[in-house]
């Protein structure tokens, strides 16, 4: 039951950080784009701010390894 | 580094002022800054631009304008050595006004030809293959014939076209498709002649261009409008290798100097624009402008060697405001250059402030080198950043970009030594290698210590080039600020490190003494903005731990290739789909650790003292 419990937690602690990441890179993702079609020099800072909502499934993933090996 | 510049005056004759700023044009290290007329009485006043030189701009801007249209019309010269004329620019823009108009001539035939001999071509293929339909139809005398070109990506609008003219003909139409280039599909349609107007207005309607068949040809047989086609396309194509021909002759003769004459118009326009931000006195002109500090003997030895006591050069004593408004000309070593790219994303940064090139071209390809970890796929990265950065030699910024894959390739092979991967678990599975440091497969939680370890060194390090920022423009309260932020961090993580015992616990009352008063201070000093930027910093280093998250997915990756090729049976299939899965993990290798790395040189280490809002330094230079 423990384990089961452990990995249910290490699974929602990943799974819902993703979400997050997901939905705020989409609407990044698409605002980014809006603003390179008027100024294409901005592409490295759009793929900056594309990266920046992975830290929450970074540090999830972190999270779920640690309650796993815990 | 962002080289250290001074401002300096230059007093002459007017007399002199042209010989002057041909001078400064040629020695190109002078950012000129228009003269202040702040505070001067009415003898100092802004240069006028004088009729003659209005008139001479308006010369120069034609000659600019003709030869950039003509250097258009040429194809590059066999030779590409640069023209050194010596003639004067304007007997040379006669000789251009004599060829200007053979040269338009011929460049108009040459487009005119090239457009006849393509619209012949995608005839000939198109009826050829229409020439069984028209025989069906037993001859064309009561059909239409009509012509369209699609776009081969959307070829479905045939099909939806075909239905509206069945029901428009009542199926009395035939239609034949024929691809003419790799983009294109031609379609010739014949209708019942009462029907071909509304089918045209169909066409209207739906805004499609219908292709006009040579109006010589309209009237003729079929077969005999191919083969009259034909004729006329191997006329045409004879002719245009002739005109083409001569233009290359006239490129190789003129090119060079019609270069040569574009590059002086713009030179002697840049001078007369410069005119402008220039000051003058009854009889003096005064330039003022920045150049970098090392230079300045260079312009002041050739100012005096060209115009002795005439003319003087001298170095304006500023104040830390005025030094602060200094141009930003930023120079590294050659090896470092490549990594100014990451610069460019970034609006420049302040005169005085640290340039971050050097750092970048060391944590860059570290960080990229410890996430990837492979020596397999740092030499595949390696070699393909040399292969595609002597294919892309002449595009600056993109050459400056594979010279850091270069270097992430070559990071990537150290640290594969020191983890022992060689395309994951081969190197290991063959006794090649063994982890030097320690194994990313095995020693995850390691791997994520180091990892925020990283993270904790990288971000500290930033607070302290912050400190040493604001240190360096004497703004002490900032300056002091920054070095109690970074104070507050390390206080902060060595009490984390002791609540997992990894200090002797004799060190934590002090030390959380000194954390709650810095943190007492810091709130007075900034407020909640203080308690946000200590938060950020504890954030930004809890973000590194990327560094584990994608380096873990990336020799799992190259596991599961091995696991998977093993698994195979075959030696053959088996070596084929491992290479497959590695190579899409060496693709995956491209974008993401570049990405991560990217972001924690921008966000977590910029972020804590990089300053913007320098100006670019623009020297005048030819």
């Amino acid at each position: 039951m423990e384990i089961a419990l452990k990995a249910f937690a290490a699974a929602l602690a990943v799974a819902i950080p993703a979400l997050a990441t997901a939905w705020a890179q989409s609407k990044i993702g698409s605002a980014g784009l809006g603003a390179l079609a008027e100024r294409p020099e901005l592409r490295g800072v759009v793929i900056i701010l594309v990266a920046i909502p992975e830290t929450m499934v970074i540090i999830g993933f972190a999270v779920a390894y640690l309650i796993i090996a815990s | 580094m962002i080289k250290k510049m001074t401002k300096l005056q230059i007093i002459g004759p007017k007399t002199q002022l042209d010989e002057c700023i041909a001078t400064l044009h040629e020695l190109s290290v002078l950012h000129i800054e228009p003269v202040s007329l702040k505070g001067a009485d009415d003898t100092i006043t802004h240069i006028p631009i004088e009729d003659e030189k209005l008139a001479k701009k308006t010369v120069l801007d034609e000659i600019q304008e003709k030869t950039k249209n003509l250097l258009f019309m040429l194809s590059a010269p066999s030779d590409p050595s640069a023209y050194e004329g010596s003639e004067n620019l304007e007997d040379v823009a006669i000789e251009i006004e004599y060829i200007d108009e053979k040269i338009n001539t011929l460049f108009l035939e040459k487009e005119d030809l090239e457009e006849e001999v393509q619209h012949l071509k995608d005839y000939e293929t198109l009826l050829t293959g229409f020439v069984p339909i028209a025989s069906e139809l037993g001859g064309l005398k009561n059909y239409d014939i009509m012509g369209l070109t699609v776009e081969t990506k959307r070829t479905n609008v045939i099909r939806l076209l075909e239905k509206e003219i069945d029901k428009i003909t009542e199926s009395q139409y035939e239609i034949h498709t024929s691809p003419l280039n790799e983009s294109t599909t031609g379609v010739v349609l014949a209708v019942a002649l009462k029907n071909a107007a509304n089918v045209r207005r169909l066409f209207f309607g739906e805004g499609i261009q219908e292709l006009k068949l040579p109006t010589e040809y309209e009237e003729q047989p079929l077969a005999q409008a191919i083969e009259g086609m034909a004729m006329r396309e191997t006329e045409a194509s004879h002719r245009l290798v002739k005109v083409k021909d001569t233009l290359n002759t006239i490129s190789n003769e003129w090119s060079r100097k019609l270069e040569w004459a574009n590059r002086q118009a713009k030179n002697e326009l840049e001078e007369i624009a410069a005119l402008r931000q220039f000051a003058q006195t009854r009889y003096c002109f005064i330039i003022e402008g920045w150049i970098p500090i090392d230079s300045f003997d260079k312009v002041k030895k050739e100012m005096n060697r060209k115009y002795g006591d005439q003319v003087l050069v001298k170095e304006f004593e500023l104040s830390q405001d005025e030094v602060s408004k200094a141009p930003v000309h930023i120079h590294n070593a050659k090896w470092i250059r490549p990594f100014e790219v990451f610069l460019k994303a970034l609006p420049t940064p302040k005169y005085g402030s640290v340039d971050p090139t050097p750092l970048i071209a060391f944590f860059f390809p570290a960080f990229f080198g410890i996430i990837v970890g492979d020596i397999g796929y740092g030499v595949i990265i390696g070699l393909l950043g040399l292969f595609m950065r002597y294919k892309l030699r002449d595009k600056e910024v993109l050459r400056d970009l594979m010279s850091v894959f270069v270097a992430c390739g070559v990071s990537a092979v150290f640290f594969g030594f020191l983890f022992g991967e060689l395309f994951g678990t081969l190197g290991e599975d063959l006794n090649l290698l063994h982890p030097i440091w320690f194994d990313r497969l095995k020693a995850i939680k390691s791997f994520l210590v180091i990892s925020l370890g990283i993270g904790a060194g990288h971000v500290l390090f930033g607070i302290l080039i912050g400190f040493y920022n604001k240190l360096k423009q004497k703004h002490m309260k900032e300056a002091a600020v920054k070095l109690l932020f970074f104070f507050l961090t390390l206080s902060f993580l060595v009490l984390m490190l002791a609540l997992f015992k990894q200090v002797p616990g004799a060190v934590v009352s002090p030390v959380f003494i000194v954390f709650i008063s810095i943190f007492i201070v810091l709130t007075i000093l900034e407020g909640v903005l203080g308690v946000v930027e200590f938060i950020e910093s504890i954030s930004n280093i809890l973000s590194y731990v990327r560094i584990m998250a994608i380096g873990a997915s990336s020799v799992i990756l190259a596991l599961v290739a091995n696991k998977v090729g093993e698994s195979m049976g075959n030696v053959v299939i088996g070596i084929t789909v491992a290479a497959l899965i590695h190579i899409m993990n060496i693709i995956i290798s491209l974008m993401s650790p570049t990405i991560q790395s990217m972001r924690l040189q921008y966000v977590e280490f910029l972020g804590k003292f990089y300053e913007d809002g320098g100006k670019p330094y623009t020297p005048f230079k030819k």
